[in-house]
């Protein structure tokens, strides 16, 4: 997308719980319990079993061999793949499912930059405007274009 | 571990979080100096046996495969061939795992529809298929 936005919602209190297990998962090392326990719940959850998102495919692998270090048998991009999966199997509304052909979802808005009638807004100027400070950018996923900022309200989390 | 090899060891850990930071955000030239570095760290402090090479191998491979050139993928398998050695003696025990191994190699020695290396991606195919028929018979 160029000149648009994908706004998402987060259960951001989910995202702070599984936060230690996702930075464990990010140094790729041997795993705790408490990790194991975030990847059983997200095995059984239906993005694994329907296959919706191929980085999740690593988890099971990982599972068949607890003793062993990511590192040692995962390469890279398919522990970030996984970390990806999984903050949106586990965090996101609706597993972070989107549509290009419907602007507004049940769990998703894509905005314009075109919509400056929204100008005055804001929660517009944020989006739009001001420049995307580190400290707003979601921890995980952290590669590419699979990056997030945080818009924080009172009443609910956003994540663009 | 003495306490320069210590300090060695977190040298390199934090250069391989460097370069898989520059990897995301397509640095390459960066991630390629800093994976280099974490590698001749690693190697001269743990010795060119140790498992820890194998991520440091496989982020300095996926920054190669991310210039998307032929001297590139060239050089990435070679370094793939390296992985793979360190891989059999770490994955020892998982021998489903080390089967991912060899087929993430057969990928290294293809660049868009060119395989160069057809003998030994066949040798590597080979193996696979023992690997499978031995785990099928088990």
């Amino acid at each position: 997308m160029s000149g648009e936005l994908l706004i998402q919602v987060i259960d951001i209190g989910r995202f702070r719980t599984i936060r230690p297990a996702l930075d464990e998962l990010d140094a790729a090392r041997a795993l705790g319990l408490e990790t194991l326990t975030v990847l059983r719940e997200v095995a059984s959850s239906p993005l694994v079993r329907q296959d919706r998102h191929r980085g999740l495919a690593a988890v099971r692998r990982i599972l068949n061999h607890p003793e062993l270090q990511l590192r040692v048998f995962l390469t890279p991009a398919a522990v970030d793949g996984m970390i990806e999966g999984l903050v949106h199997a586990l965090c996101f509304e609706n597993g972070a499912q989107f549509s290009l052909v419907t602007s507004v979802g049940p769990s998703w808005v894509v905005l314009d930059i075109e919509q400056a009638i929204f100008v005055d807004f804001d929660w517009f100027r944020t989006i739009f405007l001001d420049p995307k400070p580190e400290a707003c950018r979601l921890a995980y996923p952290r590669a590419g274009e699979g990056c997030y900022w945080v818009l924080s309200r009172e009443d609910r989390q956003c994540a663009i | 571990m003495s306490h320069s090899a210590d300090e060695a060891t977190q040298r390199a850990e934090q250069l391989e979080r460097e370069a898989h930071d520059a990897i995301a955000e397509f640095s390459l030239e960066d991630a390629l100096t800093l994976v280099r570095e974490a590698h001749a760290i690693r190697e001269a402090s743990q010795g060119d046996g140790h498992p820890d090479l194998i991520w440091t191998l496989s982020l300095w491979i996926e920054a190669l495969g991310r210039k998307h050139r032929p001297e590139s993928a060239l050089e990435a398998a070679r370094l793939g061939e390296r992985r793979l050695a360190l891989r059999r003696t770490a994955l020892a025990g998982a021998p489903d795992e080390l089967s991912y191994s060899l087929r993430e190699l057969m990928d290294l020695y293809t660049f868009e529809d060119d395989v160069f290396d057809a003998r030994r991606v066949d040798e590597l195919q080979r193996e696979l298929d023992g690997l499978l028929a031995t785990r099928g018979r088990a």
